[in-house]
């Protein structure tokens, strides 16, 4: 591997590291859409910061696109406050009208200087080897490395530093304010960290790659864990394997590799949400099928149990009734009848169905749940008394 | 003749938690009915399982022996005012309008017979005076009379409303029931999730008792009684004799 | 002889852009009404983004850059995407927002590969496909804008026939369901007009600011009307200014891609309305505030007065000036303001007394809390 390849894999890596942990935030208070929004309008600051300071690294332009990060959460939230239109509204008003000023101050003023409008969207990280930093004579490797790992060294010590209050107010905003953590300071420093973040991954990694690498990650590791710690970890890990598979395959195939790095974020999103244990659609699915099953047997013997005690409630317990006033179709009625029989509790004579023992020990504890609600029991009362042979 | 309603072991559930189980009840015509019952008990459940709203695991409803899909015509509903964008650009006569959407099928536009009931259906339930403003405009109780207004419209044989008391203003709350109790006079079904005990005495002919499953149903002298109301409500209820109420009485 | 040519050739051009452009101004400006009332507006942002995908997708297999392919491209893209969302959210618990984002990146960065893959193929004829990310209505020919008017005129036809189906549909679904409307037909439906809409507007505005032109005349037309026949009208009306008034100002410049002068123009027409808005604008409630507070003011002035007067017992016996620097509000200039009014008098220059009928309001404003000028 040349140094070079080496070197944007670094940056990348850095850049979906850094992006993990306010990832998950997001996610979790549900505020993805912010930051979609803030990566788009800080292009005004973006662009008059390089006007001032000439360079893309310098300070003033992150300031200054900062600075564009909470003109855009603050005139969202104003926007909202007249109640003229709701915050999805306000929001994609906001950010595509700073958007097109910046893209237009571009292209009018500053076509030639090394600033097009690809870049916005897409970074140039393959160029970003070639702007070295050199101290002392020495050669210290690409400023963006610099620059990234410090603000990755910013990021988690500003989490490290607020991650109770965060993880506090992002569960419990109620709480947290009746424990003196003003949610409201603690929603805009979070907001004020993303946009610096957005700020200086963006000329590496463009404004896409950002979103993806904030959202998506995170995404995955929240069909994968309960826990907030791991959570972050898994979004770290997810982020940089996205960026090298992602690096390697633009490699491979000669094409963007902000590009490709987001859709491996994709791909690697797309397998958890097949595959994950539990929450993975294949298993989510499957669960379904049987809690149906299982569903339905308990309405087939409560139902049975409510009109066994009567006699001339015989017409009842007939299989050709049940798809009468239970109103299930033929083909269902009759798989749920066998699977319950299989069950052994039922038993079917002449057409008309029979509670056994054991169905009627099941009708009498299920009748208890019901009023309980507890979702536990029915567990319990499921592995007891039901036994799957599809 | 069938009665209004028939109620055949209706089963719903919200992800496999059962919301209403094995229901059967028959409502007979012409009668104001009250449905009460603690929180989450499938109250409101049951007027959307009814309507098709929401698919119940299992069971039947018939309305005068049709199934709802068959004969919409013959049933309004009032949903819980919480379930609507009051911000969106409408006005009293337009949703009062709505009503009358069912009748006209596809393509067909509302004309001037429908104005006209619908301006009855408005002064009836006392909003003349707002009839062009926007919905967000009115306070919740003139809300709610909006869509009483716009039931009203529907012609319809049987009414079902959700909650139409919670959060309402007195005037509000008297105007509604004085409304319902007509309906009843005119041989109207009218059945009311209801969550205020203390007037269902005053307000209702029957009662049913739903916690989940049906505890009890039948007329208000009946039925409403400690016994049933403990084992519905799973606790310690007290109802105080309106002699002893200081609230004025509807 | 040349230079009437070259005027002649102009003048047609621009007149397929302004056409092309105001069909997409009046089918976003209607569609846009629906998505802003249903809270879709940031679902159009994912959809218009993961049609870059579709467009370059359909060039590859097509091998044309004909308008027809690439839309329909775009159009499978974006419903892909929808119902990718749909899975997403129905299925998991991850968010809808979230569920949006990731839509909305992957989708646009495998969009991103493949134009760049597409780029290094050696043929003139792709470089036009990134027009589509911010969009230019000067390569809008002929064929595009036919293309756009058969949609366009759908969609207008299936909006009126169904007027009354979607108003109620996206008012009131429960209730629309309860009366026999199909409610899942008619969503599909009206989602596939959305991913229409939005796929028609992309030559034009781009896929990046698609999703402003589904709010931006909406949001406006919202604040001039209650009736939403007039809002989709009015927002039809907003995106055809938009449209044909972002282009025009674009072109008067060099090649300034047309998406964003098309936004800032829709933005600009929501601010304005915003404002102005009889009713529901911010400047009618900025003077109504400032005339309440006026009144509020004077009538603080005049119950204070009253409270002195009472004190004294006789009401028409004059005060001294000095005495109101105690009360609260006291002014100089709202003093004036009341003389003005006729409800006081000053006497000698630094007294002050009621006149018959200043006693008359300040009782009527003590008693019955309303004051009227």
């Amino acid at each position: 591997m040349m140094q070079v390849q080496i070197e944007i894999q670094i940056i990348a890596v850095l850049v979906a590291l850094t992006c993990a942990i306010p990832g998950t935030f997001l996610v979790l208070r549900q505020m993805t859409m912010i930051s979609d929004a803030i990566s788009h309008s800080i292009l005004p600051g973006i662009f008059f910061g390089f006007l001032i300071s000439g360079s893309l690294n310098s300070p003033i332009m992150i300031l200054l696109a900062a600075f564009m990060g909470f003109v855009t959460v603050f005139s969202v939230e104003l926007l909202q406050k007249t109640q003229l239109v709701k915050q999805d509204a306000a929001i994609g008003l906001v950010f595509p009208a700073l958007f097109s000023i910046g893209v237009i101050l571009i292209s009018k003023f500053a076509g030639n200087i090394h600033l097009d409008t690809d870049a916005i969207l897409l970074g140039e990280i393959a160029f970003a080897p070639f702007n070295r930093l050199h101290l002392a004579g020495l050669d210290l490797g690409p400023v963006a490395i610099w620059v990234q790992a410090g603000i990755l060294v910013i990021n988690l010590g500003f989490f490290f530093l607020l991650f109770k209050e965060l993880k506090l107010s992002t569960f419990d905003a109620g709480l947290a304010a009746s424990l003196g953590l003003s949610p409201v300071f603690i929603h805009y420093a979070l907001m004020g960290i993303i946009s610096v973040n957005v700020v200086t991954s963006f000329e590496s990694v463009g404004a896409i790659l950002v979103v993806a690498l904030i959202v998506v990650p995170a995404s995955t590791a929240y069909l994968l864990t309960d826990d907030l710690r791991k959570m972050i970890i898994i979004s770290a890990v997810a982020g940089a394997l996205s960026a090298v598979t992602g690096y390697w395959a633009a490699f491979w195939l000669d094409v963007s590799i902000a590009g490709s790095i987001a859709t491996s974020c994709g791909i690697i999103f797309l397998t958890t949400y097949l595959l994950a244990p539990q929450r993975g659609i294949i298993t989510v699915l499957k669960n379904r099928k049987r809690q149906k099953s299982e569903f339905a047997m308990m309405t087939l013997i409560i139902h049975l149990q409510n009109h066994s005690d009567e006699n001339d409630e015989t017409e009842e317990r007939r299989i050709s009734h049940l798809w009468k006033h239970l109103a299930w179709p033929k083909h269902h009625a009759e798989k749920v009848v066998k699977v319950t029989e299989k069950n052994e509790l039922i038993r079917i004579e002449n057409g008309i169905i029979d509670l056994t023992e054991k169905g009627r020990k099941f009708a009498t504890l299920a009748f208890g749940l019901i009023s309980s609600g507890k979702k536990e029991d029915y567990r319990e009362l499921r592995k007891e008394f039901l036994v799957f042979g599809e | 003749m069938k009665p209004a309603i028939e109620i055949f072991d209706l089963t719903a559930a919200y992800k496999y938690k059962p919301v209403l189980w094995d229901i059967d009840l028959t409502i007979p015509e012409g009668v104001l009915m009250a449905v009460i019952g603690p929180n989450g008990a499938g109250k409101s459940t049951l007027l959307k399982a009814m309507l098709g709203i929401i698919k119940p695991v299992a069971g039947t409803v018939r309305f005068f022996g049709y199934s709802y899909e068959e004969n919409r015509k013959l049933v309004a509903y009032v949903p819980q005012k919480g379930s609507v964008d009051w911000d969106f650009p409408t006005t009293v006569i337009d949703v009062v309008m709505m009503g009358s959407y069912g009748r006209l099928g596809w393509f067909k536009r509302p004309g001037r017979k429908e104005k006209k009931q619908a301006y009855e259906a408005i002064e009836k339930v006392g909003l003349i005076d707002y009839t062009r403003r926007q919905i967000s405009q009115l306070s919740g109780g003139q809300q709610q009379r909006v869509f009483l207004a716009r039931a009203l419209m529907q012609e319809a044989e049987i009414f079902l409303l959700d909650e139409p008391f919670q959060g309402v203003d007195v005037t509000t709350e008297k105007s509604i029931i004085k409304i319902l109790k007509d309906l009843r006079s005119q041989g109207k079904t009218v059945v009311v999730v209801h969550h205020d005990l203390q007037t269902v005495e005053s307000y209702f002919d029957r009662v049913a008792l739903l916690n989940i499953r049906l505890m009890a149903s039948g007329a208000v002298s009946e039925v409403f009684n400690p016994a049933n109301l403990e084992r519905t409500y799973g606790g310690n209820i007290k109802l105080f004799p309106e002699s002893q109420l200081n609230t004025q009485s509807v | 002889m040349e230079n009437a040519i070259t005027e002649f050739f102009t003048n047609h051009t621009f007149l397929i852009i302004a056409a092309g452009t105001s069909i997409l101004g009046i089918v976003s400006g209607m569609l846009g009404s629906f998505a802003m009332l249903r809270r879709q507006s940031l679902f159009g942002d994912a959809i218009s983004h993961a049609a870059l995908p579709g467009i370059v997708l359909a060039f590859l297999i097509s091998g044309s850059r004909d308008s027809l392919w690439l839309l329909s491209g775009a159009a499978i893209f974006g419903w892909l995407a929808t119902l990718f969302i749909l899975s997403v959210v129905n299925n998991t618990r991850i968010k809808s927002d979230s569920a949006l984002g990731i839509a909305l990146s992957v989708f646009f960065g495998f969009g991103i590969v493949l134009l760049t893959y597409v780029q290094k193929i050696p043929d003139s004829q792709q470089a036009g496909l990134d027009r589509f990310i911010f969009g230019q209505a000067a390569t809008l020919v002929k064929r595009d804008v036919i293309i756009m008017s058969v949609v366009g005129v759908v969609i207008l036809i299936c909006m009126l026939l169904f007027w009354k189906e979607f108003k109620i549909m996206a008012f009131d679904p429960d209730f629309a369901a309860t009366i026999g409307v199909k409610t899942r037909f008619f969503n599909v439906f009206l989602t596939s007009m959305i991913v229409a809409a939005i796929v028609i507007g992309l030559q034009a505005v781009g896929v990046v600011l698609m999703s402003a032109m589904l709010i931006a005349p909406a949001a406006a037309a919202r604040q001039w009307t209650n009736k939403l026949g007039m809002m989709v009208f009015l927002s039809a009306l907003f995106g055809v200014i938009s449209g044909v008034g972002g282009s025009a100002i674009s072109s008067l410049g060099t090649r300034i891609s047309t998406g964003p002068s098309i936004i800032l123009t829709a933005v600009l027409i929501g601010a304005i309305s915003f404002v102005l808005a009889p009713e529901r604008g911010l400047m009618v409630k900025w003077i109504r505030d400032y005339q309440n507070r006026y009144k509020l003011e004077l009538q603080k002035i005049l119950d204070d007065m009253l409270e002195i007067s009472l004190q004294h017992g006789e009401p028409y016996h004059p005060h001294s000036l000095a005495i109101l620097n105690h009360t609260r509000g006291f002014n100089k200039k709202r003093i004036l303001d009341l003389v003005n009014y006729g409800y006081i008098e000053l006497v000698q220059g630094n007294e002050w007394k009621f006149t018959l009928k200043g006693y008359q309001k300040a009782q009527e404003s003590t008693t019955s809390n309303k004051f009227e000028l």
